[in-house]
């Protein structure tokens, strides 16, 4: 993994993406089950961190980060839909609902087919992983943390009890 | 109130992240895991390196710097200053990711952390640590980035989208 210089102040761009991870992680007792285990050896946030600097990423990023392209892939998720219903279902004119999707379709999140006068379009998740490696990672780290502390502690309480 | 073992992650305000934990061990152990170096290094580099450096000036004032070296030796290094100690209690302090041409003692960007730690029910311990991004920039990147309130429901979403992946 080439770790370029960073072009622009990082601890900004570190703090946005903990915004990420916060928002992003919804308060569930397995999710730690799905955390990802085949991580680099670094702290995973900072490797992302990184990982985010590559363009494809940084961009999936971007385009989630918009709240109207955020409710196109909730109604994908249920399943393809053309364009026009989209436009119902968000209440937007076409023309916006049509540049969101540029946006989706230009990281991969969105993946377009013909079917007769319509352009259908259907989610494509594997470009949302990197988001969710992130959101993964930093949560994933302090679960990390915790657990061994509790190591730690079970010793001390030994040497607690002795003493 | 936090069941044991499980780590809660929210965000109180736009400037801050809040993460509790409870764990089952007596509050003045628990500070004294969290304050002193030698067991500090058993437990912050998570499964992912090992601590080289755990410098801890703990008093009011003082520094701290913590240094990793993952597998690979690729070397991640924060430090900072402490604010407030109350022992047993609550520790203030900053914290700066160390970046190529960060200065050892630059506080310049440096995020707020306010670790309480809390007697619970069954002689456990409620760890709180509430990270204040506390800057004008930082609010309006995440402002920029479409961070508002009510972003949550639409990240499940694409969290469980994702998790079906893995």
């Amino acid at each position: 993994m080439p770790l370029e210089a960073p072009r622009e102040p990082m601890v900004p761009l570190i703090r946005t993406l903990l915004s990420f991870t916060v928002l992003g992680r919804p308060n569930t007792a397995s999710a730690e089950t799905r955390a990802p285990t085949d991580l680099p050896l670094i702290p995973i946030w900072i490797y992302d961190v990184f990982m985010a600097r590559a363009a494809t990423t940084a961009d999936a990023f971007n385009a989630v980060a918009e709240p109207r392209r955020r409710e196109i892939l909730d109604a994908l998720s249920e399943g393809e839909r053309p364009v026009n219903e989209l436009v119902d279902l968000l209440g937007l004119a076409q023309p916006h609902v049509s540049r969101h999707l540029r946006v989706l379709r230009e990281v991969g999140a969105v993946v377009a087919r013909d079917e007769g006068r319509h352009r259908v379009y259907r989610l494509n998740p594997q470009a949302l992983k990197p988001i969710h490696d992130w959101v993964a990672g930093y949560r994933h780290l302090w679960e990390e943390r915790f657990e061994l502390l509790e190591d730690v502690l079970e010793d001390l309480k030994e040497s607690d009890t002795q003493e | 109130m936090p069941h044991t073992g499980i780590l809660d992650v929210s965000f109180p305000s736009d400037e801050e992240i809040l993460i509790t934990r409870t764990v089952n061990a007596p509050r003045h152990l628990v500070y004294k895991a969290w304050t002193t170096p030698d067991l500090v290094r058993r437990w912050w580099p998570g499964r992912r390196g090992e601590m080289t450096v755990a410098d801890m000036d703990f008093r009011v004032g003082g520094a701290w710097r913590y240094v990793m070296v993952a597998h690979g030796e690729f070397e991640v290094a924060f430090h900072g200053t402490y604010r407030e100690i109350v022992p047993n209690e609550r520790i203030v302090h900053t914290e700066i990711m160390e970046m190529p041409g960060t200065a050892p003692d630059s506080e310049e960007g440096a995020v707020l952390n306010t670790v309480t730690f809390e007697v619970a029910d069954g002689g456990a311990t409620l760890v709180s640590m509430r990270t204040d991004a506390g800057s004008k920039e930082v609010r309006d990147i995440i402002a920029q980035s479409g961070m508002e309130d009510g972003v949550r429901e639409q990240f499940e979403m694409i969290e469980e989208l994702a998790a079906a992946l893995s």
